[in-house]
Parts: C-alpha cells; structure tokens; sequence
C-alpha cells in the first residue's frame, strides 16, 4: 500500500550524509504514519493539592458523570478516552493522581514519559492555589523537559465562594509562560475544552518532532569486565 | 496446556500498549484493562523499592487464588505479562518467546513508533500461533 519509490531515490545513490538520509527516511515514515497507520497514546496528569476535584474532572470527562460526595484517591487511577484530532485517533491515558502526600512514595514513575500534565486548584481554595508553585517545581523535577503543562482552576460555579481570581491565576499562568482555564466539574464548563487544548498542543509538538529522535536515550548499558584469571582450562 | 486468560504489554512510562485476552474467563473493557496495566507498573516500581535486598527487578510471578500472573520486563523497561490459570507452567519461557516477537514484527517494523500502542499485523498473527499452538516442547528449551 505504501509505494516503495523513494527507495530509488537520489538521496541513496548519491554521497549524501548518513544522517541527512535518515532524517529525510524518517520524515516520509513520519509523513506516512500521520496519514493514519497508527494510533497515538498520550499520557496525561491530573496533579494538585487534595480535594481541589481531580477525579471530578476525570469522571466528567472520561464518562460525564458527577459525584457530590468525596473520595480520596488512593495512589492513582486510571481512565481512557479515545478522541479524534484531525482524522487521528488519539488515546488519552489520563493518570488520575492522589492529591495527598503520603501517596507520593513512587511519584517519579507517574511523571516518566508523561506528555501532559495538568496542574489542578481550586478557586474557593486560596492555599490550593499557593501551592501550584510546588506542584510546578516537582514537574521540573520529575517530568521531561518538553512537557506540555495546563493550569487549572476548578469550581468555578461556585462563584459565591471564589477566593482566586481569574486575573490573578491568569496572570500567574501568564508569567510562567503556560496556559490557563477555568473549568467546573459539576456543570461541566470548560472540562472537554481543557482535555482537547491539551491533546491538540501534544499532538502538534509530537508532529513538529522528528519522531524520537529529540528525546536522548534513556538507558544506559554498562558492562563489566570479566574477571578470566582463574580459567578451568589453565594448566 | 492450561489456559492463558490475557496478555499486556506495557511502555516504560506505564502506558498500555498491547492488550489481548483469550477466552471468555476474565474479559474485561478498556478502562478495567488499563487500571490493570498501570497498577501492575506502579506495583513492580513499589516492589522494586521495598526489596530487603539490592538489585531487585520487581515482581515476577503474581499468586491469586483464581490466576497466576507473570511478569517479564526488557532492559528498555518495557513490560510484558500474562494472566493465567494458578500453576500453568512454562510461562517464562512464553514471555521471552513473545518478547522475541516483539523485537522481530513490532520494533523492526518501520512504520511503528516507539511507546505508541502496538498494531502490527506480523505481531498479531505470530503471537496467536504462540499461544493458542500447543508450543509446550518448543517453548520447553
């Protein structure tokens, strides 16, 4: 199905450099493989202080459900939702962490090979909103440079109880260079706004890559010399 | 041959990017499968960490009453496993079988990339051969 032309191109025959060739080899699979052989998985987020209304977002989402009553996660949860983004399916696997410190022991594993990460406060919660900073300062410790971050702000429907602002949250987003929304789980305002922002701008930045090739390799294989003074064939 | 009720493979960063099960016992949908997935990578990362003795790659074989579950992870991290009936025996020699098929029809194939879920029609069709076959001296080795 796929022509096997480019085989027979100039870019083989002539002198060209080896990694000039790959990046253009590369360049057509990647062409290929956006024209729709294969599916993408993004992995996605939810982080922020307890009981700001993480798995809310989450459920609204993933099955636009809402529960009043409150449940602490426990460690972390997990839910899909397939969307489509310019004829791609796009996967997004949403990691649904627990808010509460003494979930954090394994925290690293959660934030590896994260492509989005959404950072969630609560407006009626002035300290939950202090706190995004370490929430930002633990993503730059444990995410990939690259990562996409969204900010957000959640119960904006309970405007009688507001504590922070949209300017102020806005302009804080603003100075730190990353995108801001605010949603409301409960009647549902701006929650499939957020999740698709977020998708639409991982899949731009994985398109506007080559393929892998920006990532550095992550594995490291050491060996060991191999001690041979006492063969069993020595005399 | 017992039965093999499911098999996952999972990307280093815990996504699910395989998942196929065999028979009727233990089907479940996509978001069940998933949470099955990404505990599992959590609970190999805990496992790691609780270790008494250094130098522990995680958990290898899960015991339950109703299933044994085996785990074999690459040294890029990936993670491959099977759910099967308690005491099916020859399962490490299946997961590196299919751990070779991996390496041979998905990460040879030049239209798959990397950490992205598996959809490799070579993949699909040999790894049916391998489990459903009665490999048993063939994976006895």
């Amino acid at each position: 199905m796929c022509s096997a032309n480019w085989v027979n191109s100039s870019a083989f025959s002539s002198d060209l450099h080896l990694s000039k060739e790959v990046s253009w080899i590369h360049r057509i699979l990647h062409a290929i493989f956006e024209a729709g052989l294969s599916d993408y998985l993004f992995k996605l987020l939810l982080i922020g202080d307890s009981g700001v209304g993480k798995s809310c977002l989450l459920l609204r989402f993933a099955d636009d459900s809402y529960l009043d009553s409150y449940i602490s996660t426990i460690g972390v949860d997990f839910k899909i939702r397939t969307v489509e983004q310019d004829g791609k399916t796009i996967k997004l696997q949403i990691w649904d962490t627990a808010g509460q410190e003494r979930f954090r022991t394994i925290t690293s594993s959660y934030y590896r090979g994260a492509h989005g990460i959404i950072v969630v406060y609560d407006v009626t919660d002035q300290e939950s909103f202090n706190n995004v900073k370490q929430w930002l300062n633990e993503i730059d410790r444990y995410a990939s440079e690259n990562v996409n971050k969204l900010l957000v702000g959640n119960k904006c429907d309970l405007t009688a109880n507001k504590v922070v602002s949209y300017e102020t949250a806005k302009a804080f987003a603003d100075e730190i260079g990353i995108p801001f929304m605010e949603t409301s789980a409960k009647s549902a305002t701006n929650v499939e706004q957020a999740f698709m922002a977020m998708a639409a701008e991982i899949k731009n930045r994985m398109a506007s890559q080559p393929m892998n090739n920006a990532r550095p390799p992550t594995v490291q294989i050491r060996g060991q010399p191999v001690n041979q003074k006492s063969g069993c064939c020595s005399n | 041959m017992a039965a093999i009720y499911s098999l996952y493979i999972i990307n280093k960063s815990g996504g699910l990017i395989y998942y196929k099960d065999y028979g009727s016992a233990g089907r479940m949908d996509t978001n069940d499968s998933l949470r099955v997935a990404s505990l599992w990578h959590s609970m190999h990362a805990i496992s790691q960490q609780l270790s008494p003795v250094s130098g522990c790659a995680g958990i290898e074989l899960l015991q339950a009453d109703t299933f044994d579950l085996h785990c074999f992870q690459s040294l890029t991290g990936t993670k491959f496993f099977v759910v099967c009936e308690p005491g099916t025996q020859h399962m490490e020699s299946l997961l590196k079988f299919i751990y070779e098929l991996y390496t041979d029809y998905v990460l040879k194939n030049p239209f798959y990339e990397m950490e992205m879920p598996i959809r490799c029609e070579l993949f699909d069709i040999n790894l049916t051969q391998a489990v459903q076959k009665d490999r048993v001296a063939l994976l006895g080795r």
